[in-house]
C-alpha cells in the first residue's frame, strides 16, 4: 500500500463512478446518514422510506432528489400513494392552454409548473432544519 | 421512554442493558446508547447528544429542542448544586441586562453596552479585542467535539461527497480538508470547508481576469451545532454534504438559510 501511496497513484480512492442507484439518503445525528437503496430494499423497507420522506416533510426538511442526470431539484411535495416527487418544472414540455377572460386579456406572471418523479427512480438526499450557525 | 423522561436509575438501566456492567460510559458508548433509544423511540434521526462545557443549540422543531436546548452537562452540574433541576428555574434576578452589542472594523473589537443593575442600571461598554487567542480557543473546543462524532459516520458521509463531487475535488478535501466549486447559475465561487463556514467570492470585474473578492461566509449547522464552535450535531463531511447540496439544489435558499459572516469576523473562520 506505501508504495502505490508514494507512487501519488489514486488508485485507493475508490472508483466513483458507481452505477447510479435510487434510494434515500437523510442527513442525521448518531450513526451517520440513513441510506436506503429501493434495488437492494425490501418493500417494509421502501415503506419505512415512504414513511420518514412524509415524516421530513412535515418537519421543515430540505429534500433534493438526483435523476441520474447529476442535477438536483428541490422536491416541493410527496405523494406517498403514487410513490412520486413533485417538483418545479423550469422547462414544461407542453403548457396548459390558458382559458380567455372575460374582458380578453391574457393572464400575466409567470404560472409554476409541477413535475412529478417517480421515486423509486431517484437517489434523494434531504437536508434537516438549520439550527443557525 | 424518552430521554426527557429518563431519571439516573433509567439511565443507569440503560448503560447496564448496553454495556452489561453498570459503569460510567465512555463517549463512544454513550453514543451508542443515545442511537439505541432513539431507535427504540422511532426516531430515525438521532438525538443530539450534550457535551460536558459547550451548550447545544438545536433548530426549535427538533423533537428534543425543549428538552436539550442550552444543555452541556456543566450545567447540569451546576443547576444541582444550585439545587434546580434546570438552571433557567432559578428565580435570581440578572445582574446585568444586555443593550446592544456590534463589530468595530476599525479598532478590530467586538463593543458590548450593558446596563449594570446593582449600580442602578447604569451603562457601561465591554470592548473585547479580536485576536489570535479567541480564534485559537474556537479551534481548540472543536476537539470537545470529537467525542461525540462517530467516525463509522465520518467515513460514511466521506463515501456520498465522493460520488457527488468526484476523484479530484475529493482529492483536494482529503489533503487541504476543503474544495472549491463555481456555480453554474451564478458563477460565484464557494470554497467548501470541513469544520468551518462555506466560503463564497465572485470577480471584482467578470469581464477582466481580475482577483476576487469574498462576499460573505456562510454558516449553517443542520440540526444542531455546538456553541463558540464550527461544530455541528453531525460530522463534519455531513455538513459539508449539506451545504453543497443546498447550493446545487436551491442557491437562493441556501444563501437565506445561512448566516453570512464577513470575512474579517472571527466567525467567519477565516
Amino acid at each position: 500500500m506505501s508504495d502505490l501511496i508514494y507512487a501519488g497513484s489514486d488508485s485507493l480512492i475508490p472508483d466513483p463512478v458507481a452505477p447510479f442507484e435510487p434510494g434515500l439518503d437523510a442527513l442525521s445525528t448518531g450513526q451517520g446518514h440513513l441510506e436506503i437503496t429501493f434495488s437492494k430494499a425490501d418493500e417494509k423497507e421502501v415503506q419505512r422510506a415512504k414513511d420518514i420522506i412524509q415524516d421530513m416533510m412535515k418537519r421543515g426538511y430540505l429534500i433534493f432528489i438526483d435523476e441520474g442526470d447529476g442535477k438536483l431539484k428541490r422536491v416541493k411535495r410527496f405523494d406517498p400513494e403514487h410513490e412520486k416527487y413533485i417538483i418545479d418544472d423550469p422547462q414544461p414540455e407542453h403548457k396548459p392552454e390558458e382559458p380567455e377572460s372575460s374582458t380578453g386579456k391574457k393572464r400575466r406572471g409567470r404560472k409554476p409548473y409541477k413535475k412529478s418523479v417517480d421515486m423509486r427512480r431517484t437517489r434523494a438526499t434531504s437536508v434537516p432544519p438549520t439550527a443557525g450557525g | 421512554m424518552s430521554i426527557a423522561e429518563l431519571d439516573s436509575e433509567e439511565l443507569k438501566e440503560a448503560v447496564k442493558d448496553t454495556l452489561g456492567e453498570e459503569r460510567m460510559p465512555t463517549w463512544s458508548e454513550l453514543v451508542r446508547i443515545m442511537c439505541r433509544i432513539a431507535q427504540e423511540n422511532g426516531e430515525w434521526g438521532g438525538y443530539p447528544i450534550p457535551l460536558d462545557s459547550l451548550p447545544l443549540v438545536l433548530e426549535e422543531r427538533h423533537p428534543m429542542a425543549q428538552t436539550l436546548s442550552g444543555m452541556s452537562f456543566d450545567n447540569i452540574r451546576l443547576a444541582r448544586k444550585r439545587g434546580n433541576n434546570h438552571p433557567e428555574e432559578r428565580d435570581d434576578p440578572p445582574l446585568v441586562e444586555y443593550v446592544n452589542s456590534w463589530y468595530s472594523l476599525s479598532r478590530r473589537c467586538h463593543v458590548t453596552i450593558l446596563r449594570v443593575m446593582p449600580m442602578g442600571g447604569e451603562t457601561v461598554f465591554v470592548v473585547q479585542p479580536d485576536f489570535g487567542a479567541e480564534r485559537l480557543v474556537s479551534m481548540l473546543n472543536l476537539f470537545e467535539a470529537c467525542d461525540v462524532w462517530n467516525i463509522d459516520a465520518e467515513v460514511a458521509a466521506q463515501s456520498k461527497l465522493l460520488a457527488m463531487v468526484g476523484v479530484h475535488k475529493f482529492k483536494q478535501y482529503m489533503m487541504t480538508g476543503s474544495f472549491l466549486e463555481t456555480s453554474s447559475r451564478s458563477r460565484v465561487t464557494y470554497v467548501f470547508r470541513k469544520l468551518r463556514p462555506t466560503v463564497a467570492m465572485a470577480p471584482y470585474d467578470r469581464n477582466k481576469d481580475e482577483s476576487m473578492k469574498v462576499l460573505a461566509c456562510l454558516c449553517l449547522h443542520p440540526i444542531g451545532y455546538y456553541e463558540t464552535t464550527w461544530a455541528g450535531v453531525m460530522c463534519p463531511t455531513d455538513d459539508v454534504i449539506a451545504h453543497l447540496t443546498m447550493m446545487r439544489g436551491d442557491e437562493h435558499l441556501f444563501w437565506r438559510k445561512a448566516n453570512q459572516h464577513p470575512a474579517w469576523i472571527k466567525e467567519a473562520g477565516l
